[in-house]
């Protein structure tokens, strides 16, 4: 060490540790504010998208069960011969049908999510179809028929709700994956973060040896209070990430289990590491850890350029 | 200079290669199947086919089945996802897929010339060939027990008369003789439109049946109504149907058969029987050939197929297609246990079908009979859901046959699209 210290005046050390130090900060709060960002996508993925998308599923395959329930009744009681299949059933195949159209806004599992809705969407035709084949039928040829076609029809809504409950789980696996990401996992960015924070207390090691070899000076308590800003600027920014993680996590958990009753969307869980209040404390905190690193090198610089 | 030429020609065919669009872009290592198989037919494909097909080649194969396949076909092709082949059992969809250029040919396949019957002219569109068979069915087939038909003194009927009398027999000591079941989900119906074309091919030449299948003979012409009374005739306007006839329309196909469910006759495919544990061929069921309207003649078999369509093309779907139609594969298929289906390669013989019970209609299969497609396979899915659904009125209302139900069938338009011969 001491050999290349040699090989430059302290000075030029001190001027390229100055910009090191600055460099790292001005990393660790890149860092920061990247991490921040792609959490918060993919907890806006899975906690406002992926959600919704989960919710309208489950009331589709509510709704298809309830519209087959209804018609059932409707054909039963003879009301068919005048009503039709009655507005019971038509209300519940419309909600079906608006639920699709909205879990396709909010899909969250790609293209074999969006292929899937687009295949319910034709298979909910064709029960609408069979249904009101079955009420032609009780017209043209009576209940006996009716009603048989009305099993018929029964097995298509089955198998629409089968269907369902496969998008049902393309969207909860979808859903965790995202709250997987490594965007929200501790493992996931603290070595992202630390990068930039060894980098920091390595200019801060150096510049203590510099200082003692070229000044017979002690390391600054401004550099000290630098680091330790960048070190409470990072861990908060990954304490908080990892925190709103967990907090959808357990939110959206009735979410991503495997039934067929209907959920309804949930309001998203606060994200606290992209709150304004955060964004400020980050911004006070790394740019105090800046102005603090400049003013840790200045007095040395500035002696040097009086005895020039 | 000559180097980095060759790196950004390589750079340049990636990306190339990287950024074709969905449809006409290569998946290698990578391939999907769209089949509407369930149960012991999909097993067998997967255990038997694929997997050996995944271990040899490494690529892998995902299997996904559904009972709409067409539609799921078409959400896959308004999302530009197609899978990369199917199965399809309907000519009528695959020649619409080839007409629209949603399937690629596959003349440069292994094997895709290579079949003789009713197959060659079904899979060809403007002289390309857009579909391969891999499995059939004999459909034209009447299952019995034959320890309660020598109970009974019962034989086994030649001709078509001699079945109406043997049913006829059956319901004078007390039986209802005939398993019925039509329910099939949105296909409701359809076994009774395969009957009506197994007595229109005992009773007439073929080239009338091509030409109802092909929309070119009305509904009320003499061999089509004909036919109805005939059935009508052999169910008895409903008192020969096990259970009667409301029974028929709730039972599912495949959930009666003749060893197991009190009835002594049924018509259909052997996977669409259903026979009880423990049963065993020769002695608790049997089968014999849909019976002739005259003696000493031999009517055509109906048969159904699926055939493997692809989608995308690529070399891998080419290279699983032709392997599809190996006769080694298709013997590995044949040869699962609780597969039923039959190879329509002429390379598997009889003898490599496990069971006696398909062996014999392998033998059958392949005994030089003409093979027919089902006439409602090639019919335009309009007509053959209005042949499906006079099915089910007539066995809802069997009086009505000639008042209501025909008279209606005659509205549907039966002229449509040519379709290549079906008899081979």
């Amino acid at each position: 060490m001491r050999r290349c210290y040699s090989q430059a005046h302290p000075v030029s050390w001190l001027r390229w540790l100055r910009v090191s130090a600055l460099a790292a900060i001005c990393a660790a709060a890149a860092l920061a504010a990247i991490v921040t960002v792609e959490a918060h996508a993919q907890l806006t993925l899975a906690t406002t998208r992926g959600a919704t998308a989960i919710a309208r599923v489950s009331d589709a395959a509510a709704q298809v069960a309830a519209g087959d329930r209804s018609v059932r009744e409707s054909f039963g009681t003879g009301d068919v011969a005048l009503a039709g299949p009655g507005s019971g059933f038509s209300g519940a195949l419309t909600a079906a049908s608006q639920d699709l159209v909205l879990a396709a806004e909010d899909n969250v599992a790609g293209q074999t999510g969006a292929r899937q809705i687009q295949f319910d969407e034709g298979l909910l035709d064709t029960y609408t179809s069979e249904v009101q084949q079955a009420g032609t039928d009780f017209s043209a040829w009576g209940p006996a028929l009716a009603m048989a076609r009305l099993g018929y029809a029964s097995d298509s809504a089955e198998t629409i709700g089968v269907s369902l409950d496969q998008l049902q789980a393309d969207e909860q696996q979808a859903v965790q994956a995202s709250l997987g990401s490594p965007w929200l996992r501790s493992g996931g960015f603290w070595w992202l973060l630390a990068a930039p924070l060894c980098a920091l207390l390595l200019v801060a090691v150096i510049t203590s040896y510099v200082l003692r070899e070229g000044f017979h000076r002690r390391l600054s308590a401004q550099l000290v209070g630098a680091v330790a800003m960048t070190v409470l600027a990072l861990a908060l920014t990954g304490t908080f990430n990892a925190g709103d993680g967990s907090r959808a996590a357990a939110v959206l958990y009735p979410l991503l289990r495997p039934r067929r009753v209907p959920v309804s969307p949930l309001p998203p869980p606060s994200a606290l590491a992209y709150s304004p209040w955060m964004l400020a404390v980050g911004v006070v905190l790394c740019g105090g850890a800046l102005a603090l690193a400049f003013a840790a090198y200045r007095p040395r610089l500035l002696e040097y350029r009086f005895t020039q | 200079m000559s180097r980095r030429l060759a790196a950004i020609a390589a750079v340049a065919l990636a990306a190339a290669a990287a950024c074709s669009g969905p449809g006409a872009g290569a998946r290698s290592g990578h391939l999907t199947m769209l089949v509407a198989w369930g149960g012991n037919q999909l097993k067998s494909f997967s255990e038997a086919v694929v997997v050996p097909y995944e271990r040899r080649t490494g690529i892998q194969v995902d299997l996904e089945s559904t009972r709409a396949l067409t539609q799921e076909i078409d959400a896959d092709l308004r999302q530009s996802d197609p899978p990369d082949v199917a199965a399809l059992p309907s000519i009528g969809a695959i020649s619409q897929y080839a007409r629209t250029s949603r399937l690629y040919p596959l003349d440069g396949v292994a094997g895709a010339r290579g079949f003789g019957g009713p197959w060659s002219s079904l899979t060809r569109s403007a002289g390309r060939v857009y579909a391969i068979p891999v499995k059939i069915d004999v459909k034209s087939l009447v299952w019995y027990p034959p320890a309660a038909f020598r109970a009974g003194g019962h034989a086994v009927p030649a001709t078509w008369p001699q079945l109406l009398a043997l049913s006829s027999a059956m319901q004078r000591a007390g039986r209802q003789p005939w398993c019925l079941a039509v329910a099939s989900g949105a296909t409701s119906g359809w076994p009774g439109a395969d009957w009506l074309s197994d007595i229109l091919l005992s009773s007439y030449p073929a080239a009338v049946y091509q030409d109802w299948a092909a929309g070119k003979l009305p509904w009320t012409s003499g061999p089509v109504q004909q036919s109805w009374l005939a059935w009508d005739k052999a169910l008895d306007g409903g008192g020969a149907v096990f259970g009667g006839h409301a029974a028929a329309l709730t039972a599912k196909v495949g959930t009666i058969g003749p060893a197991s469910s009190g009835c002594l006759l049924s018509r259909g495919t052997l996977v669409d029987q259903d026979f009880a544990v423990g049963t065993r061929y020769g002695t608790d069921y049997a089968f014999f050939p849909f019976p002739p309207g005259r003696p000493g003649s031999a009517s055509p078999l109906q048969v159904g197929a699926d055939f493997v369509g692809m989608f995308r093309d690529s070399p891998a779907a080419r290279d699983f297609i032709g392997y599809l139609t190996q006769p080694a594969t298709q013997r590995a298929w044949i040869d699962y246990p609780g597969s039923s289906g039959f190879s329509p390669s002429s390379a598997v013989p009889p003898g490599a079908y496990p069971d006696p019970a398909r062996r014999d209609i392998a033998k059958l299969l392949t005994s030089g009979r003409r093979l027919c497609l089902s006439a409602s396979d090639v019919m335009p899915s309009d007509v053959s859901t209005a042949l499906d659904n006079a099915v089910l009125a007539y066995l809802t209302v069997p009086g009505a046959l000639t008042s209501k139900i025909l008279p209606t069938l005659a509205t549907v338009p039966a002229e449509h699209a040519p379709i290549p011969a079906i008899c081979g």
